[in-house]
């Protein structure tokens, strides 16, 4: 399926496990597991370069943080468009420490939402279905661009987190070149072989 | 109070914008109605029984009389003449045309003024203490840190798409005006030993159909804290809160189901982990804020001799007095409320003209600020004693000078059957009916204070559950039937009231209200209020006389 990255188009390289056998697939394969198999398979998935998993939106965060400085990707869905639970998951996994991979969010989005999902820190959408891939990919880029500030510290304005206390908390304009200001605080992996290192229990 | 600078009218003007381009999709069939409707929703637009209504933001209930005149130009131009002022502190206009909108929302950013959040399962308009920054009983201005929680509050990327809607009330004076156990987190200043200011946080309070008083989570909150905590309780909500009923959406359930303790333990533990981080407060920004709502220069005056002497020569004006008015901080000065519940009236209404009367008469009396309570009423905070006479001739004029605050026929209703496609039954009509059987001042100022709400259906949005007397709108078998509880309360002992028996019908409300005005009649004891003497003889001596002993 179709994927828009940061604005931009991309394959999907990613593949589900989906009940095989980890050991007969080849290690250069991008694979995307479940929480469950995650824990149940552990070691054996070591020899993956790029490892990603996708959570159901009861799944619980927090569990997975010494697994999220390992992971490449964390794919989370919507059900329905009003399900809002990824937002509140896609926070915790770019706060947690160590995490520099993909979040993505499938299911059913709105354009209208592109916006609050990127501010919760997700970088990447798969495309609806039946969506044209081209106007996702420029909804993306027009969204970040709607409003030049916002109220209320984000993911987007992260780096305030490690500077002592911002000047100010409740508001701030969005720099000038506000999507690509914004695309650097999640990590874009060109290179999958880059990550493979960090996966080496 | 809060004046935009270039950040805010940007983003108004922003939102503004976004809007005029989804009505343009939905007006081109780009957007099904199914897919437009959570976007209009997020801009306070409701499509009702006959029409679209939209819902304006008044946060924390204060408006310039700037503001308020251009809701009497919206009312007219793009409504029938009038408002509707809600019991949440805001203003809808029930008449709008879709293709109008767009404009209707630039006219008000032209003011300072959206529709951002008054409706969708997101953090609506928070509410304040309408006497804030002049009620003598005061810790601090409620709507400084209102102000705080609307800017952060304001298009949340996390938090707009959650089980349910959200209400968060602010009080910082010792009295509770805000119903603040009845919202899903209520927000109470409180000064600790050490003599800092903080707040005691109350979670999961909510009316509809579980109507519960919220549990305090939180005895102390260093106010510096406040969002990081609130983003902390929203997260978990989100994470935990059931989306599987809507009617079993809202934080009050979640807490129930989890039980307080572990709910607790879960925000502490969050909030553990984002403390001190960026969402602290820093005091300069709270100084910013609190620039905004510096209070006016007011000089303490001795008491007035023409005021004294203008109650004694009006009984009307002095009536009024007795009930509209409330204690000033600074002597020589009061706090007015101006009720918007005539006799035979409909709750909350104001025409245009109205407004603009109330906005004159806040221009020349009280600092042009105005304030809406949730009771549905406007309040002029600031008036000086000796303007009171002057002041009451002007809302005379104007037809908003009935003397009734707190009284029987200062009655909340929602707009149920009238307007509303989820109602059961008529409210609007019933309050009418009640109000004009209570209309002798006399009467109705030895009864005493009493509050009397009114839900057209469980959805409570007339906050029926927390009237002294309240009345339910149910349908049986396609007919109109009331059910009248007894012994609510929105104040410090907020209390869910006691259902009396079985519905009555449309006819037969206002006879039974009589009825248990008399039965409170009968046996209070000096003078004892309305919902003391239910405390005290519980609901069964109302119960014998409506029903009989049986
Ligand atoms: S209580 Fe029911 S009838 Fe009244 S406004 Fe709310 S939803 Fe509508």
């Amino acid at each position: 399926m179709a994927l828009v990255k940061n604005g931009l188009v991309v394959d999907d390289l990613w593949e589900s496990l989906d009940g095989r056998d980890p050991d007969t697939i080849d290690a250069k394969t991008a694979l995307l597991v479940s929480p469950a198999e995650l824990s149940a398979l552990g070691q054996r998935l070591s020899r993956f370069g790029q490892l990603g998993v996708a959570l159901a939106p009861a799944d619980d965060v927090r569990p997975l943080a010494e697994d999220l400085k390992r992971l490449a990707l964390v794919a989370l869905t919507l059900p329905k468009f009003n399900d809002g639970r990824a937002f509140s998951q896609a926070r915790l996994v770019r706060e947690a420490d160590g995490f520099k991979g993909e979040i993505r969010a499938t299911g059913h989005i709105l354009r209208d939402q592109l916006n609050f999902l990127r501010r919760s820190g997700v970088d990447t959408i798969e495309v609806p279905d039946d969506g044209d891939v081209d106007s996702w990919a420029r909804a993306w880029d027009a969204e970040a661009r709607r409003f030049r500030g916002y109220y209320q510290t984000a993911v987007d304005h992260h780096s305030n987190r490690a500077s002592s206390t911002p000047p100010t908390v409740l508001r701030r304009w969005t720099a000038p070149t506000a999507v690509s200001v914004l695309a650097t605080n999640a990590i874009v992996i060109q290179d999958a072989t880059s990550y493979a290192g960090a996966w080496a229990y | 109070m809060y004046a935009y600078d270039d950040f805010d009218h940007a983003f108004v003007r922003e939102r503004a914008n976004e809007f005029r381009e989804q009505v343009a999709r939905r007006l081109a069939g780009e957007l099904t109605e199914d897919e437009f409707k959570p976007l209009r929703l997020m801009n306070g637009l409701y499509l009702q029984l006959h029409a679209y209504m939209l819902r304006v933001a008044i946060p924390y209930g204060t408006l310039s009389s700037a503001q308020m005149r251009r809701l009497a130009v919206i009312a007219r131009r793009w409504d029938r003449g009038y408002g509707h002022f809600t019991t949440r502190q805001n203003i809808q206009f029930n008449w709008p045309k879709l293709v109008d909108t767009p404009d209707i929302l630039d006219s008000l950013a032209e003011v300072e003024m959206h529709a951002i959040q008054t409706s969708g399962n997101c953090i609506r308009n928070v509410t304040a203490d309408p006497f804030s920054g002049a009620a003598a009983d005061e810790i601090e201005d409620s709507r400084v840190w209102a102000e705080i929680i609307r800017q952060w509050s304001t298009l949340h990327p996390e938090f707009t798409f959650l089980p349910r809607k959200f209400k968060i009330a602010v009080t910082g004076a010792e009295s509770n005006r805000t119903a603040v156990k009845f919202h899903d987190i209520g927000l109470r200043m409180r000064r600790n030993g050490a003599d800092e200011i903080g707040f005691e946080v109350i979670v999961g309070g909510g009316q509809g159909r579980t109507p519960i008083v919220g549990t305090t989570i939180r005895e102390f909150l260093p106010k510096q804290h406040l969002l990081s905590y609130l983003e902390a309780v929203l997260r978990t909500y989100n994470l935990l809160g059931r989306r599987d009923n809507l009617y079993k959406a809202r934080i009050k359930i979640l807490l129930a189901e989890t039980g307080v303790e572990a709910f607790t333990d879960a925000v502490e533990a969050e909030w553990e982990r984002i403390r001190g981080g960026a969402l602290t407060l820093p005091e300069d920004e709270i100084r910013r804020i609190e620039a905004h709502f510096a209070p006016p220069l007011l000089v303490a005056a001795s008491p007035d001799q023409a005021f004294a002497e203008a109650k004694r020569a009006q009984p009307d004006f002095a009536a009024w007095c007795r009930s509209n008015l409330f204690a000033h901080r600074v002597p020589g000065h009061a706090i007015v409320t101006i009720s918007l519940k005539p006799s035979g009236g409909i709750p909350g209404d104001a025409t245009a003209e109205q407004m603009e009367a109330v906005a004159d008469l806040a221009d020349r009396f009280s600092h042009g600020e105005i304030r809406v309570t949730h009771e549905q009423n406007l309040v002029l905070a600031d008036v000086r004693e000796a303007d009171l006479f002057t002041l009451w001739q002007g809302l005379v004029a104007a037809e908003l000078a009935t003397a009734n605050i707190g009284l029987i026929s200062d009655i909340i209703a929602c707009p149920g059957l009238d307007y509303c496609n989820l109602a059961n039954a008529r409210a609007i009509p019933v309050a009418q009916r009640i109000s004009r059987h209570f209309s002798d001042p006399a009467l109705v100022e030895e009864i005493g204070p009493i509050t009397l709400n009114i839900s057209g259906c469980i959805n409570a949005c007339g906050h029926h559950h927390a009237g002294h007397i309240g009345i339910l709108g149910v349908d049986k078998h396609g007919e109109e039937f009331y059910q009248i509880t007894l012994g609510g309360a929105a104040d410090d002992d907020a209390t869910v009231g006691r259902i009396l028996g079985p519905s009555v019908p449309y006819d037969g409300v206002v006879e039974a209200v009589e009825n248990v005005i008399q039965t409170y009649r009968n046996i209070r004891t000096g003078d004892e209020r309305f919902i003391d003497t239910v405390r005290r003889a519980g609901i069964n001596p109302f119960k014998e006389a409506l029903y009989g002993t049986r």
